[in-house]
């Protein structure tokens, strides 16, 4: 056997081995989590809080701290808002990683899935959290706009909100469905 | 014959046909065998290759050509063997998620069937070697389903039953050792030839261990099937779901592409 092909074969091994151990280890935390279509239960928590988060945020207290209490005192307000966005920004993810549970939830009680959607589906995601990632490291340096993350709570929102209405008239035709057959048979 | 082995061998030789004797006992005296038909036959198949072994090398000897195609020949029957039990596993843990199984199956054994290929075309080193590459390259088809089954049950949250948990994880931990006990005996041959066998029989003697805890874990009762939505459900969400992210994605880039008003 060539050193370069044992070398393959060993890494191979090793990174399946760690893979099987990740996957299990992980399983085994969330052994408790809610199953099913329990977890369309915790539904978005946080988004309710936007409205207010959005008048946290508005420019005009901002100039008005700097023009009546000085530089000192709208620093600081600007670093709590900061902080303030910051935290918003953590709880959006969270939101949005509970929105894509539902929707794996969704697929894996569905009788039929389709592998363009799925894997179009990781990909986004894979790079909404790396985007993720780059906008938090750019509100921690100040380079973007507040009005841009409360349009991104928004666009969570309608996801949302979108989600649940597409789900309840869905349930209803179900029943629907159901009580039609019902009747028939009678 | 069997007496110029070293001691050690034929304890650890003997310690694993025991535990095995006691694993397809438990098997049958708790009526698996219905629920885990291709394990049972694996262990069946693993049991009757330590008896042929026996029966070759005392007729043969060690170093016969004979020999030498009995044990190999039958090897590939056990590895057979080992991969249907593996796709019991696979059907075990993603089977009643029909839609899930239908991609899984496709993605898991296509990925599989690369690996088996790749580790056969890049592995082939002559005849000597040739054997030993193939159960390589067989053992990373089966590390690679296992794998790929507990990767799709995480993304997706599947819950996995504990016997379902322990029986996997004896047959990735197995294929896993076996790589890697198979190419360092193929690369140092002359340092690692006398230790390989015991190194084999200790990992299959602890991957015997968890799976009798998985049949120890397992209910006879049957399982209740999961409740299925209508397909209307997913092919309404799922580019729904798909055209929102992209949206998100698309906003994300604006915002980093944006300027904090300067106040």
């Amino acid at each position: 056997m060539s050193g370069a092909f044992f070398i393959v074969v060993v890494v191979f091994a090793l990174i399946l081995a760690a893979l099987l151990l990740w996957t299990l280890r992980t399983a085994h935390k969330s052994r408790h989590r809610p199953a099913g279509l329990a977890v369309l239960g915790n539904a978005p928590q946080h988004l309710c809080n936007m409205a207010a988060i959005r008048r946290s945020q508005d420019p005009a207290d901002l100039r008005y701290v700097a023009d009546r209490g000085g530089r000192d005192l709208a620093k600081q307000l600007r670093h709590e808002r900061r902080n303030v966005a910051l935290l918003y920004l953590d709880s959006l993810r969270s939101d949005f990683q509970q929105l894509l549970r539902i929707a794996r939830v969704v697929a894996l009680l569905s009788p039929e899935i389709s592998s363009s959607h799925e894997y179009e589906r990781l990909r986004l995601s894979v790079l909404f959290r790396l985007r993720f990632q780059l906008v938090k490291l750019s509100f921690l340096f100040g380079g973007a706009a507040m009005s841009q993350l409360t349009s991104l709570g928004e666009m969570v929102t309608s996801l949302a909100v979108r989600m649940e209405t597409a789900m309840q008239s869905l349930g209803e035709r179900a029943a629907l469905s159901a009580d039609l057959a019902l009747h028939s048979e009678q | 014959m069997l007496r110029s082995l070293p001691t050690l061998d034929l304890t650890l030789w003997a310690a694993t046909t025991l535990v095995a004797l006691f694993l397809i006992s438990l098997i049958f005296v708790r009526r698996l065998d219905r629920e885990f038909p291709f394990l049972t036959a694996y262990i069946g198949v693993n049991l009757l290759q330590t008896l042929a072994q026996v029966i070759v090398y005392q007729v043969y000897g060690f170093d016969s050509e004979v020999t030498y195609a009995a044990v190999w020949g039958s090897q590939a029957v056990v590895i057979l063997s080992r991969a249907l039990a593996t796709c019991e596993f696979c059907y075990r843990a993603l089977g009643c998620y029909v839609g899930v199984w239908a991609l899984a199956t496709r993605i898991v054994l296509f990925c599989g069937a690369v690996v088996l290929g790749l580790a056969v075309y890049f592995g082939k080193d002559g005849f000597r070697y040739g054997v030993m590459t193939l159960e390589i390259a067989s053992e990373a088809f089966i590390a690679t389903l296992v794998v790929g089954t507990f990767l799709f049950a995480k993304y997706y949250q599947a819950p996995l039953l504990p016997s379902a948990v322990l029986l996997g994880l004896g047959l990735g931990i197995n294929s896993c050792l076996k790589i890697l006990n198979d190419a360092v005996l193929s690369r140092y041959w002359a340092s690692y030839a006398g230790m390989w066998n015991e190194v084999g029989m200790v990992a299959f003697g602890g991957v015997l261990l968890l799976w009798i805890f998985a049949m120890r874990a397992t209910v006879a009762a049957a399982v209740p099937e999961a409740e299925l939505q209508p397909v209307d459900v997913y092919r309404s969400l799922a580019p729904q779901m798909n055209q929102r992210l992209a949206e998100l994605n698309q906003q994300l880039v604006h915002l980093l592409k944006s300027e904090q008003p300067k106040s």
